[in-house]
């Protein structure tokens, strides 16, 4: 039952009534799933929606999101992430849930999470303490106040992810990776308990051209990586015999031929990866976003029929 | 557990009523206001049918604590019709044989509004993403679609209509409307 919900208006208040042992909650499209449909853990709830934590910034190269940021205003501030952002659930759902809140979903869902592991973004925290992704071992009671990352250079952003729908459902595996010439960050979702890096996919990539080879190479490598699970959209022995496919289709698009490196016109062809500016100079939020990023998503109003 | 009050302006009316902690938007909707359109279908975000628009965005109303939205404006599917007049995207519903059950219309409906407010001439695929969180459970998506996009073909013939007749943007209640037929 719950008996109280708090609305701090700064970060530190927020912190303060969370170390009493109430329940944060951001957009609220996981908790008052929670609240509506009971037993709840918590007698406090504790909305950050007031706690002024909602903004992007860009600058130098790299942005700044807060945490209360919600997916519809992410969208369209940073072009190369329009095509993950319309993997999140549902133009409805991403008009609540926050960038911040993506954080603590658990898996399947969380693919910004992934984005942001890929990105080796920085979590900031009530009262200045900050962490990297990759590091970052959560604890209870923690108000995140935003993300930090280097916006990746043209052509190095690479995203996929496999559902059982083309919209609005949840991952059966997602890759997000950022991958230079000489360096390579590869993060998965929907194949362990928490999002991952792979460090054997990364060790496969880096430094070579991203060719058939050396992707099948990289996604076989990856599973010794993963800790696959069961749910109701895939099975942990389907989640680890597609992943390579998936991985591969990161970086080529599904109609990539064999053997051929990923050049640069062959990915923006794909409607897919890495098209920062193309897209960033549509100033146009994700929902309404130019038609010729259509490619990857040609999706039938019929296809929904398949859910049930 | 103490209530608190808490204001809203529902379909352009000013609301004032208590709400428990944490107490969704649609359960005062419902339950304090008698607005019985949008429905409680899942309550966790899944099905969609308690869309309504929140200071002009589709949100699903089970999701949203009533307490924090303080003075925002709420519009539902109530607030839709001119009195006994139903809207395009209503009328297009109808003729279109667009409902089966119906329980899924007002949440449709609802997110197809604020589609057409921000894209007056949708996409067929941009209908598709728009309600792609719109559960219809009686599968009746071809024929929802296709009411959208009628819709939508509606208004803007109606607003070009108007602009021949007149030469000037105004609907029939006189009311002034933007280029796209939307009343302002």
């Amino acid at each position: 039952m719950i008996t109280a919900l708090r609305m701090p208006e700064s970060p530190e208040a927020a912190a303060e009534a969370a170390a009493r042992g109430g329940r944060v909650m951001a957009g609220g499209t996981v908790v008052m799933g929670q609240v509506n449909t009971g037993p709840f853990d918590a007698a406090e709830l504790i909305s950050l929606r007031r706690a002024g934590l909602s903004g992007v910034r860009v600058g130098e190269g790299v942005a700044r999101v807060g945490a209360m940021t919600t997916f519809a205003e992410l969208a369209g501030q940073l072009g190369f992430l329009t095509t993950a952002i319309r993997t999140l659930a549902s133009p409805t759902i991403r008009n609540l849930a926050t960038v911040g809140g993506n954080l603590f979903v658990p898996q399947p869902y969380g693919d910004f999470a992934v984005c942001l592991l890929a990105l080796d973004a920085t979590v900031e925290f009530a009262g200045g303490r900050e962490t990297p992704m990759s590091a970052w071992q959560k604890r209870p009671g923690e108000i995140v106040t935003a993300v930090r990352f280097a916006i990746p250079d043209e052509g190095t952003w690479f995203y996929h992810k496999a559902m059982r729908r083309k919209l609005n459902s949840a991952a059966i595996v997602t890759v997000a990776a950022v991958v230079t010439h000489d360096d390579a960050r590869i993060a998965l979702g929907g194949v362990a308990p928490e999002p991952i890096r792979s460090p054997a996919a990364e060790a496969a990539v880096r430094g070579r051209p991203l060719t058939r080879e050396v992707l099948d190479a990289a996604g076989e490598a990856a599973l010794a990586d993963i800790a696959p699970f069961d749910d109701a959209y895939a099975s942990a022995w389907y989640r680890r015999r597609v992943l390579p496919v998936h991985l591969r289709r990161a970086f080529q698009g599904e109609s990539a031929s064999q053997g051929e490196p990923a050049s640069q016109e062959g990915r923006a062809s794909q409607g897919e990866p890495a098209s920062r500016g193309g897209r960033a100079s549509q100033g146009q939020p994700a929902s309404r976003g130019g038609r010729a990023s259509r490619g990857d998503g040609a999706h039938q109003g019929d296809q929904r029929d398949e859910e049930g | 557990m103490a209530s608190s009050v808490v204001n809203l302006t529902v379909n352009g009316r000013e609301q004032e009523f208590l709400a428990r902690p944490a107490e969704s938007l649609l359960t005062s909707l419902r339950d304090r206001l008698g607005l019985m359109a949008a429905k409680r279908g899942c309550a966790q975000g899944s099905c969609g049918t308690c869309t309504v628009l929140v200071d002009g965005r589709p949100v699903m109303s089970c999701l949203v604590a009533v307490e924090t939205i303080e003075a925002a404006e709420v519009r539902t599917l109530e607030g839709v019709a001119d009195g006994e007049r139903l809207d395009e995207v209503q009328q297009a519903f109808l003729d279109g044989f667009a409902t089966q059950c119906g329980f899924c219309t007002a949440g449709m409906i609802m997110t197809a509004e604020a589609l057409l407010a921000e894209n007056p001439d949708p996409t067929e695929d941009e209908v598709v993403e728009a309600i792609s969180g719109n559960v219809c459970r009686c599968t009746g998506y071809r024929a929802i679609i296709a009411a959208i996009l009628d819709a939508a073909r509606r208004r803007l013939d109606a607003a070009a209509e108007r602009l021949d007749a007149a030469g000037r943007t105004l609907d029939a209640g006189g009311r002034t409307l933007d280029a796209t037929g939307r009343r302002r």
